[in-house]
């Protein structure tokens, strides 16, 4: 464990300084652009809204930007050792290529979104009070209902963390079979793996593995909103929405993300699933082999 | 286990490519072995294979255990430095002193630091900053903290100047040899690792044409000099090299030369480049320079 550990702990060495610019300078962009900002989409201007509308662009914001970095460092991850050639350093240090692999897979894959979504969470709340003071002046903090948002907060934290686990792994077989395809052929690999693909898929009309792919997907957005009932439902076509739905909404929010959750891991138990983890296993050990043969 | 590196009938190959051809050899512990050939001669295929990277025929012990199957344990107590150019460029030295803390379990943080303190590298240098001269230092002061039996060294000064040789080598000596651990150095260097070596081997086209103690090439090998109207004579005798020292016509022979010829000339201490080039060079080329 102390070596998968410090194996982590390079990851953090190596791009600390990446990953804290991507999460915090979107946050403190934001926040120095609330004074030339305005919330519309509310019927009234109320704290509440106002706060978990301008927490929720902060977070969207943060999270686009993490996920989008993720991807295109996980599809270099592979051959990164091999490119700086430390791969060598790395290799004459007890540790096995399995270590080596899975933990910077662990770190980039899972640990950074879910630090940038606590991070995006504490910085869009920051956001969201500053948007408060400037729309309602300090008397929208004294409205607030403090204890109401900040347990719609806890939970859409909870819902959220746990959702983008289940989601990664979900994704898990698109992301590692790109990355085994960057490993084995360089950088031509992942648009040779998504272009043949697409390409099977319409030269011989594969409306199976099109329906599998997309139901792998649709696993993946589930994971983070499963549509349980009893959380208030906005009207369609309404472009502001309601306060009375939105508060319902806030002090339903803590009820009803445990049921959501619940649903989301319940779609796990799915041979869909497990065979999407089994390819995602594959995938691995294709790229351990790789790395096998590296040197 | 008396010997730490135990090797029989080791072969090696890259595809159809032969790396190594039925070498064996064993060294003891206590031994600064050099191990010399050309480029391409085979030296990076055996000390990958010494240290579990590249998988092998044949039967290769080291500490005890078959390098590529138990790599991992084998890692523990063996050092290796595989080329001068391979710490990563993004570390700081702090950052890589605590990972080898918890990479190698029998890594001394504080000796690598007594060790840098010996060097003009500082803990918040990062790598991609320092000379080549000072990357070396460091992946020997890195590798040197390690409690390790074995310490392999693949072309370790290459590309540096004499001066960093010399610190490379001084410290290498002083701070990490103490009569029980073993160190095996491949190098193109020959002439400056004379002085530090107990044995040496020789590959040639992936074949171990030589191994012996330094002590032994005395006794083994003789080298006479002689003036040029006893060329014809001594080429006859079928020296293993002819070359010059000093201006004056010289041969190699493997074992006391004939008696008719060791009165033509003088007896000189082979050197190891001579013995190198005696062994390792083509004989074509040999016949053709004669």
């Amino acid at each position: 464990m102390k070596t998968f550990n410090t194996l982590l702990l390079r990851e953090w060495f190596q791009y600390r300084w990446g990953w804290l610019a991507i999460i915090l300078i979107p946050v403190v962009v934001l926040l120095a652009l609330v004074p030339f900002s305005q919330v519309e989409g509310i019927q009234t201007l109320a704290p509440e809204p106002i706060a978990l509308i301008s927490a929720g662009l902060t977070m969207g914001l943060v999270m686009a930007l993490v996920l989008a970095a993720t991807v295109y460092q996980l599809m270099g991850l592979p051959r990164r050792d091999q490119q700086d050639r430390s791969i060598e350093f790395w290799k004459s240090l007890p540790g096995s290529d399995t270590q080596s692999l899975a933990a910077p897979l662990l770190a980039h894959a899972v640990l950074l979104p879910l630090s940038a979504l606590a991070i995006a969470m504490a910085g869009g709340s920051v956001v969201g009070v500053a948007m408060t003071i400037k729309e309602l002046g300090l008397d929208g903090l004294r409205q607030m209902q403090w204890a109401g948002v900040g347990h719609a907060a806890i939970w859409l934290l909870v819902r959220l963390m746990a959702g983008l686990v289940l989601a990664m792994l979900w994704l898990s077989p698109f992301l590692l079979a790109l990355m085994a395809a960057s490993a084995w052929l360089k950088r031509w690999g992942a648009p040779l793996l998504m272009f043949g693909v697409g390409g099977l898929i319409k030269l011989y009309d594969g409306r199976l593995p099109m329906e599998v792919l997309i139901r792998q997907v649709d696993g993946a957005r589930r994971s983070l909103i499963s549509g349980a009932p009893g959380l208030a439902s906005f009207p369609p076509g309404t472009s502001a929405a309601p306060m009375d739905d939105l508060y319902d909404a806030l002090y339903r929010f803590p009820d009803w993300a445990p049921r959501d959750l619940g649903m989301a891991l319940q779609s796990t138990l799915s041979p869909q699933f497990v065979g999407g983890l089994a390819v995602a296993a594959v995938c691995f050990a294709l790229l351990v082999w790789q790395r096998r043969r590296a040197v | 286990m008396t010997h730490l590196i135990e090797a029989n009938h080791l072969s090696l190959h890259y595809g159809r490519k032969v790396a190594l051809q039925d070498v064996s050899f064993s060294i003891p512990p206590g031994r600064v072995v050099g191990l010399l050939g050309h480029n391409g001669a085979g030296k990076t295929s055996l000390m990958k294979a010494l240290v579990g990277i590249k998988p092998f025929r044949g039967e290769l012990k080291v500490l005890g255990v078959d390098p590529y199957v138990h790599r991992g344990q084998l890692l523990d107590s063996l050092c290796y430095i595989p080329d001068v150019a391979v710490l990563p460029r993004w570390a700081r030295v702090g950052d890589l002193i605590t990972l080898m803390a918890g990479l190698q379990p029998k890594f001394s943080a504080d000796r690598a630091r007594a060790l840098l303190r010996r060097t003009s590298v500082g803990e918040r240098d990062r790598v991609k900053q320092l000379s080549k001269g000072m990357v070396t230092q460091l992946h020997l002061a890195l590798v040197a903290a390690i409690d390790a039996r074995l310490m392999v060294l693949d072309e370790p000064t290459l590309g540096l100047d004499v001066m960093s040789r010399k610190s490379f080598y001084e410290m290498l000596i002083d701070e990490w040899c103490d009569g029980e651990r073993s160190v095996i150095i491949s190098t193109h260097q020959v002439e400056e690792v004379e002085t530090l070596l107990s044995d040496v081997m020789m590959l040639d086209e992936g074949r171990l044409v030589l191994n012996i103690s330094l002590a032994d090439i005395d006794t083994r090998f003789v080298a006479l000099s002689h003036d040029p109207e006893a060329a014809a004579a001594v080429a006859a005798s079928h020296p293993l090299l002819r070359y010059r020292v000093q201006g004056r016509p010289a041969a190699l022979f493997d074992g006391p030369p004939p008696e008719a010829i060791s009165q033509l000339g003088q007896p000189l201490r082979p050197n190891l480049v001579d013995l190198f080039m005696a062994l390792t060079r083509k004989p074509e080329i040999q016949a053709r320079e004669a």
